[in-house]
Formats: structure tokens, sequence, C-alpha cells
């Protein structure tokens, strides 16, 4: 619970408030203790900042009402006011403050600090800004183009990097002595310098010339950045040129209209319902499975995907065997896993002492009695059948009888994986996506004899690894590759069509896909997609016919089969790449040249109406999960809210 | 309404000077280029300032010491007759060419017998952008209008085009021979007033830029200006509009743009009752007119549909052209509208032009009106157009026909 606090002692008022949650309550009594404040005669006042930050101090619901205008405008007068209150006002941090948080130290005069303490902007994170003065004050503080760095980067520094504290302290028992001789140096002198005659900007100001040579390239920086696809970044960079611009109480208030404007904006809305709702609900869910955690995790398979298994999982504490077929093979997990906890410590995201400790759970073995312990095995050897077949049957009797046994398959179906178990009830599926540190979503794949226990046990792994788990049926190509694919093929039916390749590839851009289709298609090469294709049929199902038709012309006619051979639809030079010049004679040009805007459309479409399919048949369980998984999946754009919920927009 | 024929009696221009500190011209305060020119335009007339209707100064950077309407200022400073008032006009790089157009509407509707138009740059104190401007700065308008500097628009042109680099050299290398052997044979020489100071020390009388020893080998060594500025952000600004370019190719540099100077010219606009009253000669009509709006990403390519607009306010055509002139903007300009309109290069720019003499932005139109019109009595020509592309998209263009 928010708890927000005015007391007195010794001539000095201490404003408290601990975790601070933006709702009309917390308002209320930041009002009230503004208030109280400024009626007192105390000498000066020190604003204690602790817990709860950014996005957790936010009540989405309210961002995603009306009221939180009102509310916002209500918060930024009320800080002003504080700021104004004509003795010195001092904020100390000695916990991470973001977001509301650091609004508030903001508007102090001045700030101490323990050195590690994390400050930041995390809003833009997740589609939003800190609304109410911090970008004004940060510009006046620390320069134009800083502020507009700082809030558009949304990065997390410690204080001393952030260089917003005017003192650092090593003890927490400092913070008041110093906030007090601190108070007593402002004395008279207790404005913010924005509110000072002599009032001069740090840096550049607003006219000078390297301003404005800043704002001109601004616009196409996030362009480039973007795609104009998430309206936060041009509207922070609308809200300081245009605060920068104005006297302060005038920016205040435009920053309020541009929150308002920002706020109703459909993109807006669906990252913040993404992120704010539909995200954590999914991992509450996951996390109130009445199921252990796996303690400990077997791995098989040291490749890219099976190292990356076993490395999230011990950086999530559980011990993990890495089983290969040769010690050579084995010992790539701990490789990877070496490189990672590197990277990560120069980073000084972890200490060394933590790196050791998750290198100490990481066994890699070649021997099978390894997994005796296991709660939890995971397979990702190649993705064929014969060789699962022998690790399922290798492994299971070394295993306790609730030990699940989980395959990172992508392409077999669980069930037929299932009937070389002697105990198919604990047989499911996991789907991790490739690099696994980095892709937050694991499908958890029910076969038809897959026990609740068994998958709750798979949701909570899933939850403790920090991933995001959706529940899949046991379909062919699950769901992600199923709805994925028809992205592609999208792309190979409208080159199919006679439509030039540079549009087609500039619609799935515009699109907001991570990758153009033509480009996708090379990246993963012709040859697998050829070769899926293959899979599929043999499965009965259909393949677009246009898609397959492409594919087929540019490997056989023309040996291109894409990125690895360096020939694809590009030629791929050290340079980059480059589009194929023969890609425009492979098709007789359309005779009705499309849009780039009706290919994006066709591009967005077909996935929205596949995962409709999906979600028809049972695949996937809910809008939610269809919608999750789309954005962390395959990377469906998140400002459209994921792929269903582009389909309730827009169709 | 009946409208009065419009005659150019006079025209002078200062020679255009580096627009760098480094520049003959940059200790001259902009006010100072306009006074020598009004000084040296009534004592070559013999004029009674007070029979100036108007003095109307193009002026793109108009802030710091061009700002605050530096036309009446300069008129005031100029000791010209206080009668005379002043209007600065921006339309971007035509804006030279748009005072004489204004200066001839007025004269046609016989609301003014005799008006001096003309314009005033001088960017090396006064830094394109100097003024700020919401298409420049402003995130929000800035984005809406897909903006992109000029030399990102040449590119745009140059790729879509198909231009080689060798080519846009070649143009640019032609353009700084013509320039020189035009000033050589003293062809600027009658218009071209020279810059002293106060002190009647000469500060520079000759135009500054022009390299004659230049060739499509040593510029081809040039380094393209805008590579930089595209990956930031710019290349991908100008392929959203253009998404059939997989990219822009980067052709143009400081040796195929325009030249950064400081200048500014005058000319003398009035109807024919004024110049019979006061024993001027006049010496061409001012027969057509336009400007149009383009595209703004590409900005600069609306010089074709400026021609036909204006040709078509004179009843004429393409074939009734003698000489044309079209502001070396940037190479790829001169060559897509020699392209697009068919004409023959031979009469194109036949004095080089900005890319060899520079491109005072709101100067630049007037110095180019009144050097077609030198050029048409040189050769006993009869009729010229000079077009102009400008930012965010707009060109402008003017007619002329000797008397």
């Amino acid at each position: 619970m928010t708890n927000v606090s005015f007391t007195t002692a010794d001539n000095q008022g201490l404003i408290s408030i601990s975790s601070p949650y933006f709702n009309s309550d917390f308002v209320a009594s930041f009002e009230q203790v503004v208030q109280d404040a400024v009626a007192s005669d105390v000498a000066a006042v020190i604003v204690t900042i602790t817990g709860k930050n950014f996005p957790a101090a936010f009540d989405v619901e309210l961002l995603l009402s009306e009221d939180i205008f009102a509310l916002s405008a209500r918060f930024a007068r009320s800080l002003r006011t504080l700021e104004m209150l004509d003795r010195p006002l001092l904020a100390t941090l000695s916990q991470d403050v973001q977001g509301v948080g650091l609004e508030i130290a903001l508007a102090a005069h001045a700030r101490v600090a323990l050195p590690e303490v994390q400050v930041g902007f995390p809003e833009v994170n997740f589609g939003l800004l800190p609304a109410h003065g911090a970008m004004q004050r940060l510009a006046r503080l620390q320069g134009i183009e800083p502020a507009l760095m700082y809030v558009s980067g949304g990065r997390t520094t410690t204080a001393k990097a952030s260089g917003l504290c005017h003192t650092l302290v090593e003890t927490q028992a400092e913070l008041r002595p110093s906030a007090q001789a601190l108070a007593l140096q402002l004395g008279e002198n207790a404005h913010q310098p924005w509110d000072r005659r002599a009032f001069r900007w740090p840096q550049a100001s607003p006219d000078d010339f390297a301003t404005t040579k800043m704002w001109m390239a601004t616009a196409a920086m996030i362009f480039n950045k973007t795609g104009g696809h998430y309206p936060v970044y041009d509207t922070i960079a609308s809200c300081i040129y245009e605060g920068t611009r104005l006297d302060f109480d005038s920016a205040l208030t435009n920053d309020l209209y541009h929150w308002q404007r920002l706020l109703r904006n459909p993109a807006t809305r669906n990252i913040i319902e993404m992120q704010g709702i539909v995200r954590p609900q999914i991992m509450q869910r996951a996390r109130a499975k009445r199921a252990p955690a796996a303690q400990t995790v077997g791995v098989i398979g040291a490749g890219m995907m099976g190292a990356g298994i076993a490395l999230v999982s011990a950086l999530a504490g559980c011990r993990v065997a890495v089983l290969d077929r040769d010690a050579e093979r084995a010992h790539a997990a701990r490789r990877r896993a070496e490189s990672y906890l590197q990277r990560q410590q120069d980073r000084k995201k972890m200490t060394a002492t933590c790196a050791q400790e998750v290198l100490a759970r990481l066994n890699c073995t070649t021997d099978y009695d390894n997994f005796t312990e296991c709660d939890l095995v995971i397979e990702a050897v190649y993705e064929d059948r014969a060789v699962k077949k022998d690790m399922i049957t290798r492994i299971e009797p070394r295993l306790s009888d609730s030990a699940v046994f989980a395959s990172n398959t992508s392409t077999l179906p669980i069930t037929s994986l299932a009937a070389y178990s002697t105990r198919p009830q604990n047989f499911i599926g996991l789907h991790f996506f490739s690099p696994v540190e980095k892709m937050q979503l694991v499908e958890i794949i029910k076969g038809k004899e897959s026990a609740q226990a068994a998958l709750d046990f798979a949701f909570a792994y899933v939850a403790k690894l920090q991933k995001v788990p959706i529940l899949v049926n046991d379909a062919r190509s699950f769901y992600t590759s199923r709805v994925f694919m028809t992205y592609l093929c999208e792309g190979l039916a409208l080159l199919r069509e006679g439509q030039d390749a540079v549009l087609i590839e500039h619609a799935g851009r515009r699109a907001g896909m991570p990758v153009a289709p033509l480009a996708l298609t090379d990246e993963i090469s012709l040859s697998l997609v050829q070769q899926i294709f293959g899979q599929t049929q043999r499965d009965g199902a259909q393949v677009p016919a246009p898609a397959q038709e492409v594919i087929s012309v540019m490997l056989e006619q023309h040996d291109r089969s894409g990125k690895k051979s360096g020939r694809g639809f590009y030629d791929y030079h050290d340079k980059g790449k480059q589009l194929w010049s023969g890609v425009r004679e492979l098709f007789a040009p359309a005779a009705r040249p499309l849009t780039v805007e009706t290919m994006a459309r066709r591009m967005l479409d077909v996935q929205a109406d596949e995962a409709q399919r999906c979600l028809d048949e049972g695949v996937v369980h809910s809008a939610d999960d269809a919608n999750i998984g789309s954005v962390l999946g395959w990377g469906f754009p998140l400002f459209y809210g994921g792929v269903l919920q582009y389909k309730r927009q827009h169709s | 309404m009946q409208c009065n024929d419009v005659f150019i009696y006079d025209w002078v221009r200062t020679p255009r000077g580096r627009g760098k500190r480094t520049g003959a011209l940059y200790r001259v305060k902009p006010v100072q280029l306009l006074k020598v020119l009004l000084h040296a335009l009534q004592q070559r007339n013999q004029l009674d300032t007070s029979c100036i209707d108007d003095l109307i100064v193009g002026c793109v950077t108009a802030c710091g010491d061009q700002g605050a309407n530096i036309a009446r200022i300069a008129v005031l400073f100029s000791d010209w007759h206080e009668r005379v008032p002043g209007l600065t006009l921006n339309r971007f790089c035509a804006s030279g060419l748009e005072t004489c157009n204004i200066a001839a509407a007025k004269i046609a509707a016989g609301w003014g017998e005799a008006i001096v138009a003309g314009g005033v740059e001088s960017m090396s104190r006064m830094p394109i952008a100097a003024d700020g401007g919401a298409w420049y700065i402003d995130p929000e308008v800035n984005r809406k209008l897909s903006f992109v500097p000029q030399g990102i628009s040449a590119d745009i042109i140059a790729t879509r085009t198909g231009f080689t680099r060798r080519q846009l050299d070649e143009f640019a290398v032609a353009s700084h021979h013509k320039a020189h052997q035009a000033s050589e044979a003293g062809f600027f020489q009658r218009s071209l007033i020279p810059v002293q100071d106060d002190n009647g020390k000469l500060l520079l009388d000759h135009d500054e830029m022009i390299r004659p020893d230049c060739n499509p080998e040593e510029m081809g060594k040039l380094k393209p200006s805008f590579i930089g500025i595209g990956k930031l952000g710019f290349d991908a600004v100008a392929r959203s509009r253009y998404p059939q370019l997989e990219k822009i190719l980067h052709l143009h540099h400081p040796g195929n743009s325009s030249a950064i100077v400081d200048g500014a010219a005058l000319m003398l606009i009035g109807n024919a009752d004024i110049g019979k009253k006061l024993g001027w000669q006049a010496r061409a009509r001012i027969i057509g007119s336009a400007a149009v709006g383009s595209e703004p990403t590409i900005m600069l390519t609306g010089n074709p549909a400026a021609t036909r607009k204006a040709l078509a306010t004179a009843d004429l055509s393409l074939q009734d052209i003698d000489l044309f002139e079209v502001n070396e903007a940037f190479a790829a300009v001169s060559l897509q509208y020699l392209r697009e309109t068919e004409i023959d290069a031979q009469k194109l720019n036949v004095n080089g032009g900005a890319i060899a003499m520079g491109h005072p932005l709101g100067a630049t139109g007037t110095m180019v009106l009144g050097t077609l019109l030198d050029e048409l009595e040189r050769r006993d020509l009869r009729r010229g157009l000079a077009t102009f592309c400008a930012g965010a998209g707009m060109a402008t263009t003017t007619v002329i026909e000797r008397v």
C-alpha cells in the first residue's frame, strides 16, 4: 500500500513516500502532504522515496481511462507547488527510484543518494513517458539533448552515472545529515534554477544553432528506429522541443496535452494492455499453478537450443545437467554460459560471485546417470524421430516417477513422441525460441495424454525462468510456427503475383514486422522452407501453391538457397545485402501493381486469419495467449497489441 | 482588368563571395550589400528614389542581421527616400525570382509604377536554418512533412532517374567552365557592382567560387556529402516516401551542388509610362510567371510544372524560348529538367550557374533573371525563361521577352 506522510522534527519537515502507486488515493494524499508542508513553518523539507517502482507503480486500468488526465494534472500541479516551497527541498534516494518516484525527486532542489541506487524513466518501454514535469526539469537541469536521450532511452542507471544527484554518500545513515547540510547551503536560494531570474540553459539553449541542428535530425532518427509505429518517441521529442520554448508552467501544461494525446493513441493503448494487463495476468496465472517449480533440470543436447535452455535454467536457480554425445560437445554449454555471464558482468548487470554460482549449477556430462535426480528433462536433440526415441527410452527408466519429460521439438507432434514413453501422462512439449536467453516466450505443448499436473509443473518452471508460457495443443507446427509461416508465404505469394520485390520488402517493414518476408526467407534458407513444405504435405496439410512455386523456381532453376550460401532473394556481400537483380525477372510483372499499404495489410491479415483459426480449432486457448505469443514468438507488432487484437481492430 | 506591360529597365548584382568566414564578403553586413546596390542603381539611373513605389527583397534566413524586414531597413540605411516602403519575402530558393514576379504583378495591375525587386543573402553570417522554423526543428511538423535536407532530396532524384555520379560531375564541371569563360569574356561586367567598403577599399569584384581548372576526374574524388545524415535516418524517411527505391544512392557533394555564398541583386521594374517620363530604356518585358507546389520530400522537382504553368500565362510553348536558366541547386535538378522537358541542352544555363558561382538563397533568382536578360541581348535573342525549385516542394518561373 502506498504510504505518504508528512512529519516535522527539529524545524525540519519530512515527506516520506513508500511504494508510490499512481492512483487517485495516492494523488490525494500527495496533495495533502504538499499542503501540510507549505503550511508548516519548518526551515527545510526532505523527501524520501522508497519501494515499488515503475511499472508496478502504475494503475494500468487508470492509464486506460479518461480519469488519468485530471489526476495527472493535479499531480503535476502539486509537484510544482512543492517545488516552489520557498524553503530548501531535498530528496534522499536510498533505494531504486524510477518513474513517478524519480519525478518527485526531480522536483526537489537537490538530491542525495547512495551511489549504486538505480534511477531512470523506464516508461518509454511501455509506450509511456514521465508526464508530470520530469522532461522539462531534466532539460533545464542537464540540457535539451541529454534530456531527450535520457527519457527516450528508457534505461536506468546508477545515481552516480545519472549525474542527477548533488551529493553521493556511502551509507544510509549519511543520507539525512547530508541532506540537512545541503539545505543549509541552499539557504535563501531555495529555488529551482528555472525559477531564478538568472537561469541559464545547461549546454545549448533552445535558440542555439547546435540545438536547431539537433532538432532537424531528431524526427528522422526516431523514424529510423520506430518506422513511425511507436508514438511515444515522437511525443517525448515534441514535449521537450515545445516545452523548452515555453515558460516552465506552460511547458507543464503542454506536457499534459501531449500525455492525453499519447494515451488516446491506439498504439499506446495496445502496448499498455499487452504489457500492463495481458502479460502480468499470464505470469500471475502461471505462478499460481499449484506445482513445485523444477529444482533439477536435465537437458539433452548441448547445441544452440540445449545450451540456451541449460543457461536460462541455471540462471533461474535450477541445478542443471547438460548431456551430449562426448565431453567436448557437452562442454559447449559451459562455454556458452561463460561468455554470456562475462558479458553480463562487463555490463555490470551481474556480480562475479553470482556468475560463479550460476556456473556451479551447470554440470556438463556424457553420463545418463546424472539425470536420475532430475524432476524435469528437456530434450533438444536433432529433429530426428529415431534419435529422440533413443533418448526417451534411455533416460526415462532413470527418472523418478513424477519427473516430467519435455521435448523441444518445433515440428514433430508431441503425441507421436509420447508413444515412445512409458508414462505419456508426464510427456509434454516445451518449445523454446532462439536465442533462448533473449526470447521470452515458451510454448507448452499438450500431448493427447499429457496430464494436468505435468502441464502445471511446466507452467511453474517457465514462470521461474521469468519467461511467458502459453499452452498450445498438439497440432501441426503448433501455434507460432504455423501462423508465422503464413507471413512468409504471403510475401512469396506477392512475388509470384508479380509485385515488385522492393515494395514487398518495404511493405513487410511498413506492416511493422521485424524482418521483411523475402529477407526472412533467406535467413531461414529456402532449402529449409522447402523441407518444411514437404513435411507439411506429407502430413496431409495444404501448402500455399504460389509460395511453393517461388521456392522451387528459386532453388531448382536459379540455385539460390538463401543467406548461408550468399545467394537468395538477396545477394550477400561484406558490405551487406542487395536484392538479387534476377528477382524482378522471375515472374511477369503484375497487371495491377499493389500499393505498399495494400501489401502490408495482406501480410498482417493473413496472420490474423490463421491465428483466428488456431483459436477456433483450440490450438491456442485464449486471445490473450494468441496475442502475446504473436508478439513474443515471431515479432508481430506490439503496437497492434498482438495478432488477434489487430484482427479485432482492423477487420 | 486591363494589364499594363511590365518592363525591366536595369539590374545590378554584387559578385558572389565564398559563404564562409574566409569569404571576401563575410565582413560586409547584408544591409550593406543592399546599400551598395541601391546606390549603384540610383547613380546609374539618376533616380529620384521617391518615385519608387516599393523595395521587395528576397531573403530566406531572415533573422539576425537579415531580420526585421531588411528591405525597409536598407531603404532607410541607404538614404533612399523614406516614402519607399520595403517588403521582405521568402519563397526559399526562389525568393529572388518571386520578388520580381510580385513586383511585375503589382505593376501589371496598376498598383505601382516602379518597383525595385531583388534579394540578399549572407550565408556566411546566417547559415541555412539559423531562423529555425517549424519545418526544420519542430519534431511533429518535421515528421508529418517527412522532412529531409535538400541534399538528400537531390540524391533521391538522382537515384530515381539513374543519373550516374560521372554525369552529375560532368554537368558541374561544365558549369564552372561556362562561368569562367563568360566571366573572362566580360559578359557579367555590365551588371556586376564591385563591393567596396566605405573607405573605398575593394573587397570583391568577381565571383569568388568559379574554378576554371576543375575537371571530372578531380571532382570524382570528392566524398559524397549526405551518406552520414542519410544513415542517421533521412534515408529511411526518404524511402518511406519513395518505397520503390531499395536504397538512396548518395551522389551529391560540394562540387556538384550549388555553392554557399554571399551576395545581393536588385532589378528596376516598371511600367511604360514611368520609363518614358524618366527617360529609362526598357530592356525586356516580363510576360509570364507562375509558382507551384510539389511533393515536399523530393522537394526539387517542381520546375517543369512551374515552367508549363508560366508558359501558359504567356501563351507560349517551350519551343518559343531561346534561352533557359534552371537554378543549379544540385546537378540532378538540372539534368532532370533536361530529361523531362526535352529542351536543347545548348540553351540551358549558357553562362554556368549556381554550382560554379554560388547560390545566395534570397538573391539568386534576381541574379539569374538579370544574367539571362544580359545574355539574350548579347546574343540578340528574344525570349528567356528562368526557373527555380525551392524548399518544401515549390518552384517559381519567370518568362521574359526583349523589347
